[in-house]
């Protein structure tokens, strides 16, 4: 007789694995579908008996169950292989059902940043599974990326354009000729220009004169300092935001360009391989863009020194000839076809994409030598 | 619908041979649905009081079973056995694995259910559960929380709750 | 047909859909007391269906499940004020035959069924328009 459905019938059929718990068919069917199809299992199936751990095999699966739950299983067990494994990691594109493998070890991800290419034609990091983040290392983009959600430059902007009172920290603005404060919470009396005590300021009432005073000198050190640090902070955000904004409209780009082929090839008479460059220019771009986008998160953290200089060289040719690249890639139809324009194309093309591997070997040097951050 | 050779086996042999200190009786209407009552372990604060208190209080409790009885209803869905039986207390408990609205943490509910167990032996482990309430995976937080800082309080509690709601009705 | 879940283990069902936000966001519900082990009280909102009189209003309403639910449906009533057919002026009841799911009351239908149908019915051309008491009053 069968434990779990108790049928007694003569000719049941069952089957036990080497654990000798013995069920029928029809049960041992029943449960396999309950685990794989309701609770997603694959590789940690135990025999149904209670307390019995042994995992059943994928021999007895396959002959236990149909062939279309068969193959759910061995979905199932691919994803629990691949998830498992810290050489293997799923591609994030979407609609993208591979896997790419990679050997890198965690403790590398400060002096690699391991960017690699899915077959679909994705690239991403393999440290994190954010999209290719080259040159900068994935800690770093982390804390940028951190930086830039945080409500931490909100605060930063607050503190560089209000003043605080120099007691009980409220935000005060100034709405009135007098200097002489009055903080609305706290009371407290103080001289908006030197942001020193009131009281010792005399009569000189519309005109400080006590710049000096200390009082004064430390609330303006750490206002001014903020203020540094924040336009710092905007200078690297613009660029890195440009061109994230750039690499937004990627898509746009691709399909405008496919079409501009298309009208290429009716107005001029070229032929479909002979307007692939156009292909090559759009992709470039869009590479370049991500790289230099990054530059500018990875510069923000950079300590000065001689290593800067060539970084910063380095980023400028490479933003230099993406502008330029940029601006003959826009042109209309009738001049592209010009075709000493097509030569300067490929040229700026190959131009593009050979500075930004200049770039990244460099940095990638560097990286593995141990550059210095400001974290 | 016809009911599941398994589910008529194991109904039958509850009848035939209960197992001391707990009862499950399908409903005539509905085959799959069970009164459960589990009398509390003695030496646990589930066993309720003493004949003698209940004496005192009133007559007719004499020849009631002096012990903490608790209600609970179970439900066998279409998947029974290969899902476990769904099952709640109907008599407010004060116990650290049990929520106010009587549901019941226990592994063997949830990922340890294996279709060779069967309800008598998930009765049993809930009566075992009575006896040996588990704070560290606890569903009722707060209980959890009393039964850590002051076990002695909460046990107090437990009894003077028992008393209170797990009653065996008077006939 | 399958075995028949009873209704307290329907309701707990309900109860942990609720709980687990698998719902539709316009509607929720939850019980009125956490600790009522008859599960009788819920509670349940539904967020104004756009482009109508209701947008961004949220109306509160009281369902009280039976012993025979889900055999039977639940009583429905708004806690705010709303003007609808089949809502009675005086007290914010549901009135049971002008709302279909409640009229053709089916066992497999749940208090989420009517939380949506009855949004749908707010959305509809015949109510979307219906001048409506001020927002957050309430019936006494």
């Amino acid at each position: 007789m069968c434990d779990i459905c108790c049928d007694d019938d003569e000719g049941l059929q069952s089957f036990a694995m080497k654990c000798g718990h013995r069920y029928c068919v029809n049960c041992y069917r029943h449960y396999l579908t309950q685990k794989i199809r309701e609770e997603g299992e694959a590789a940690r199936i135990q025999c149904p008996a209670e307390g019995c751990s042994r995992i059943i095999d994928a021999r007895s699966l396959d002959l236990l169950v149909t062939p279309e739950l068969s193959g759910r299983y061995q979905e199932l067990l691919n994803r629990t292989y691949v998830e498992d494994k810290d050489t293997l990691k799923w591609c994030p594109a979407p609609d993208c059902e591979n896997a790419v493998e990679c050997g890198i070890k965690k403790k590398e991800l400060d002096k690699v940043v391991p960017t690699v290419a899915c077959a679909c034609g994705y690239r991403f990091c393999f440290g994190c599974i954010l999209s290719d983040h080259q040159p900068a290392p994935c800690e770093l983009v982390k804390r940028w990326l951190k930086k830039c959600a945080d409500d931490s430059e909100t605060a930063n902007w607050i503190s560089a354009n209000t003043k605080e009172c120099p007691k009980c920290n409220s935000t005060i603005e100034k709405n009135g000729g007098c200097n002489h404060m009055t903080c609305r919470k706290c009371k407290h009396e103080f001289c908006w220009m030197c942001m020193g005590l009131w009281s010792e300021h005399g009569t000189s009432w519309y005109n400080c004169n006590r710049f000096e005073e200390k009082s004064g000198t430390d609330a303006r050190d750490a206002q001014a300092k903020s203020r540094v640090s924040l336009e710092r902070y905007l200078h690297y955000y613009n660029r890195y935001a440009n061109h994230e904004q750039s690499a937004r409209l990627d898509k746009d780009m691709y399909t405008k360009t496919e079409k501009k082929m298309v009208q290429l090839q009716s107005a001029s008479g070229m032929s479909w391989i002979e307007v692939q460059y156009l292909n090559s220019a759009s992709q470039a771009l869009q590479t370049c863009r991500q790289t230099l986008k990054w530059t500018y998160a990875f510069a923000f953290y950079l300590a000065r020194n001689n290593l800067t200089e060539i970084f910063e060289d380095n980023q400028k040719d490479l933003e230099l000839a993406v502008e330029n690249l940029s601006e003959m890639f826009e042109k209309p139809i009738a001049e592209l076809a010009d075709s000493k324009l097509k030569v300067d194309i490929m040229d700026k093309t190959s131009y593009c994409n050979k500075r930004r591997l200049i770039l990244l070997q460099d940095t990638a040097e560097n990286l593995a030598n141990g550059m210095s951050f400001k974290l | 619908m016809a009911l599941p050779k398994r589910i008529v086996k194991e109904t039958e042999r509850l009848m035939s041979e209960p197992v001391p200190g707990i009862s499950a009786v399908p409903h005539e209407d509905n085959l799959r649905y069970f009164d459960v009552e589990i009398h509390g372990p003695s030496g646990s604060p589930y066993e309720g009081e003493p004949p003698d208190n209940l004496r005192l209080r009133a007559a007719n409790y004499m020849h009631t079973p002096f012990r903490g009885v608790f209600k609970l209803e179970l439900f066998l869905t279409d998947d029974y056995p290969m899902v476990p039986p769904k099952i709640r207390f109907l008599t407010k408990i004060y116990h650290p694995n049990v929520d106010k609205l009587g549901r019941i943490c226990l592994d063997v509910l949830k990922n340890n259910w294996s279709p060779a167990l069967q309800i008598r032996t998930i009765l049993l482990s809930i009566q075992a559960l009575l006896g040996a309430p588990n704070p560290d995976d606890p569903l009722a937080a707060d209980v959890a929380k009393d039964w850590k800082e002051d076990e002695n309080r909460a046990i107090a509690t437990a009894k003077e709750w028992t008393s209170k709601y797990a009653v065996p009705e008077s006939k | 047909m399958g075995a028949k879940i009873p209704r307290n283990f329907r309701l707990l069902e309900e109860l942990e859909k609720g709980e687990k936000g698998l719902g539709t966001e316009a509607c929720s519900f939850g019980l009125a007391d956490s600790s009522d082990m008859l599960m009788s009280d819920w509670n349940g909102t539904i967020l104004g269906p756009p482009h109508s009189v209701f947008e961004n209003r949220i109306y509160g309403l009281k369902m009280h499940c039976g012993e025979q639910y889900p055999d039977q449906p639940p009583t429905i009533q708004f806690i705010h004020k709303i003007i609808l057919p089949c809502v009675e002026e005086a007290d914010g009841k549901v009135i049971p035959s002008k709302l279909p799911c409640l009229a053709n009351w089916k066992r497999e239908n749940t208090m989420e069924t009517i939380l949506i149908e009855l949004r749908r019915f707010m959305a509809s051309s015949q109510c979307k328009k219906i001048p409506q008491p001020p927002e957050g009053t309430t019936y006494n």
